[in-house]
This record gives structure tokens, sequence and C-alpha cells, in this order.
């Protein structure tokens, strides 16, 4: 019995010893594999735990990528700054950390990149203007930044000139419309339903009121112009927040716009395809 | 020898034995499941108790609570929007004041009367109703925070 168990220690142990499993070799190969399979998280895991060694450019950028994908924001600009400063790779890490930078509104370091660390770099401009656009600081946006003049230059100053002269409407003008007749602030804001009801209940309980008031009803009389009372003053009130609505909505759109023209862009970066 | 091929035999034995109830546990990811297709539904759930003291709120939810039980109740839970008009003036009013609150009420009445292109304007709640939250009209442009159209809303 003891040399039974004995055998199954010893060849255990030997197959364990020979086991070339978890060799770094084996471990890159993986994690190559999963990279290309999208497992980003496992696949950045299995790069770190290779020995030092053998972390190269190639594999830092693919582990800071991965934890950027994943949306490990930190992670991945410890692993982008980390690449060295002759590598082919420092341009698009150099992006990546721009693209980090610009998604998560850190104002300074984005323009301490653009102006310390690649000032030649136009599609670094390109994210700058982007983040100008985004977070509304129009003047900071100077010429300086439009010296360039290729198709997403053109399509960011389109962008500019949306963000300089938005179709906003007029809360005010909203409101003197809807006072002067009923449902016509709605309107101008672009909600046609809302404001026809408007007119048609502000009208209907007026017409209610005035008829009982000529007709000897006193109680329904004053029942009705209270409520047409409360639906007219009620769309002036509505059509002000109604113009608030139309104004938020520009904004987002705009936004929803930028971030579509910079996704199809990729946000200018050229992104290295390592699974051929 | 004898004694040994004996003892290994019931090692052998005992791990078969030990899988296969384990293995016997597994029948429970084949079995028959009775799919339900039915979309789950969320009753309006109301609440009648009072919360605070101050004179419009007491107002307006002793108005609301009579409404709730003699008309809403036999009537039907109608409303398309999420919170329904009656929720909507208490939350309005509990957001801003007892005149605020009417006004913002009667315009929910407006848009609740327009029957046209409403599903182009609201995203949708959960409850399949369309989302209409209080905090959208206070006049305060902090709390607009813009849901786009068929959006569901959690």
């Amino acid at each position: 019995m003891l040399r039974f168990f004995l055998t199954i220690l010893f060849s255990v142990t030997a197959v364990a010893q020979t086991n070339p499993l978890k060799s770094d070799e084996n471990r890159k190969l993986f994690a190559d594999y999963l990279y290309c399979q999208q497992d980003y998280l496992r696949a950045a895991e299995e790069y770190e735990s290779l020995s030092k060694t053998k972390l190269s450019d190639t594999i830092l950028y693919k582990i800071g990528k991965s934890y950027s994908i994943i949306g490990n924001t930190d992670k991945a600009l410890n692993y982008f700054s980390s690449i060295q400063s002759n590598s082919s790779l420092l341009k698009n890490a150099v992006l990546e950390e721009a693209r980090i930078f610009y998604i998560t509104e850190d104002s300074y370091s984005l323009n301490k990149i653009v102006n310390d660390v690649d000032t030649s770099s136009i599609e670094l401009k390109k994210i700058l203007i982007a983040f100008y656009l985004k977070t509304n600081l129009l003047n900071n946006v100077n010429n300086g930044l439009f010296l360039f003049n290729d198709d997403d230059i053109i399509r960011l100053k389109i962008f500019y000139e949306r963000r300089k002269n938005p179709t906003y409407k007029s809360e005010v003008i909203a409101g003197v419309l809807s006072a002067i007749i009923p449902g016509s602030g709605k309107i101008y804001t672009e909600n046609y339903g809302d404001g026809i009801t408007a007119f048609i209940l502000t009208g209907i309980f007026s017409y209610l009121a005035y008829d009982n008031f000529k007709h000897p009803h006193q109680f329904r009389a004053y029942l009705f112009s209270g409520l047409a009372a409360g639906f007219y003053l009620g769309n002036i009130y509505g059509s002000v927040a109604s113009a608030q609505i139309f104004n938020a909505k520009v904004d987002f759109n705009f936004l929803n716009d930028l971030t579509e023209f910079l996704l199809s862009k990729n946000y200018f970066i050229n992104e290295i395809d390592f699974c051929k | 020898m004898l004694y040994s091929i004996r003892n290994s035999v019931v090692i052998i034995l005992f791990f078969l034995f030990a899988v296969s109830l384990v293995a016997q546990t597994d029948w429970q990811r084949w079995e028959k499941i009775q799919p339900d297709y039915l979309k789950p539904s969320y009753p309006t759930e109301r609440n009648f108790s009072y919360t605070k003291s101050d004179l419009p709120y007491l107002l307006s939810k002793t108005l609301i609570n009579t409404y709730w039980i003699f008309i809403s109740d036999l009537d039907g839970d109608n409303c398309p929007f999420h919170p329904s008009c009656s929720s909507f003036f208490l939350e309005s009013i509990e957001e801003t004041n007892l005149i605020q609150g009417s006004l913002m009420f009667f315009d929910r009445f407006t848009r609740d009367s327009n029957p046209v292109n409403r599903e182009e304007h609201y995203p949708v709640y959960k409850n399949y109703r369309f989302y209409d939250p209080p905090k959208l009209y206070t006049l305060s442009k902090e709390k607009i925070q813009i849901i786009p159209p068929h959006t569901v809303v959690e």
C-alpha cells in the first residue's frame, strides 16, 4: 500500500516538475489568444503574470489597451506611461492616454500632453479641440488649433460653429407667446401636439366659463373659470419648461453627434492589429 | 499482493461512487422547465400615509387620497405616464411648492390629454408607461436629465 502511494506521489511530482503549461512562452501564447478573442481582462492578467524581463513595449501596450477597453483607466494609464520613449508604439500610447483624459474630462493632463509631451502631433490637437467642444470652453479653441485643414478639422469646425451658435429656443419668447395665444409657446418649442391640446383645453374651459356666467350658473362658472385659468397659466409655465428641455436636448444631441464622430474616427488613433 | 489489489479496487470503487453521486445531481441542469412568456407586471403602488405635516402637503395629499379611493381605484389604472398624473401632482408639490406644483400639474394634464406622437417624445418606464418625472419641469436647469425616446428606464 505504501509503495502504491509513494509511486503516485513520485509520478505526480515528476510530472509537475516537467509541466511546461505555465512557462512564460505558453502564458504569452495564451494571453495573445485571449487578447484576440477580446477577453481583455483575462488577457491583461495573463500578460501581467509574465516575468519582468518578458514585458516588452508591445506587451505593455497590449495590457494598457486591455485595461483601457474594460474601463480600468488608472491601470491603463500606468501601462501606457511605462512604454519606452524610443518605442514605435509611443505615439499610439500617448494618443490612448489622451483618449482617456478626454473621456474622464481631465483638462490639466490633456493640456500637459498636448503642450509638453508631443507638441507636433496633429491628432492630439484634434482631441484637444474636441475636448473644448465637449466641455463648452470655446474661448480656448483659438485659431492656432485650427491651423491644419484636413477632413477632420473641417468636421470639427462645423461642430465648433454648432456649439457657438446653438439652435436654442428662448424661454421668454416661449412664455410670452403662450400668454398671447395659449399653446403657441409649445408650438414654438416644436411640441406641436401639446400646443394644439393646450389651445383646445384652454378654449373649451374658457367657453364653458363664459357660457355659465352668461346664464345664471355661478358655481359652474367659477369652477370652469378656475380650470381655464389653471390650464392657461400652466401652459405658460409649461412653455418655459419646454424651452429649457428643448435647449437641453440641443446640447445632448450635440454631444451625441460629437461622440459618434470621435468613435467613427477612433479618437484619431491608428489602431494596430495584433491579431493578423 | 492480493491485499494491495483489493485496496486499490476499494479506492477506485469509492471514487466511482463519489463521482456518481455528484453526477446524479447534474440532472437539475437538464430538467424540463416551464417557460413564462408573460411580461412581468408592475401594479401601481400607492402610499396613502402622510409623511409631512405642512399645510400644502396635507391639503394636496388629502385631495389625492380621496381621488385615489373614490375615483381612480374604480376607474382603473389608466394613466399612460409614470408617475401617474396624481402622483406627479404630489411629487411636484414636494419638489417645489403648492402654486408651482399646481402649474406643473396643469401642464402635465395637457401633455396627458395629447394622444399624438408620444412615443417619439418620452422614454419608457419599466411598467411600459411613458417616463415623465417632475424634476424635468421645476425650471431648474441642473435637474434636467435628457433620456432619449424609446429608452427603457429601470
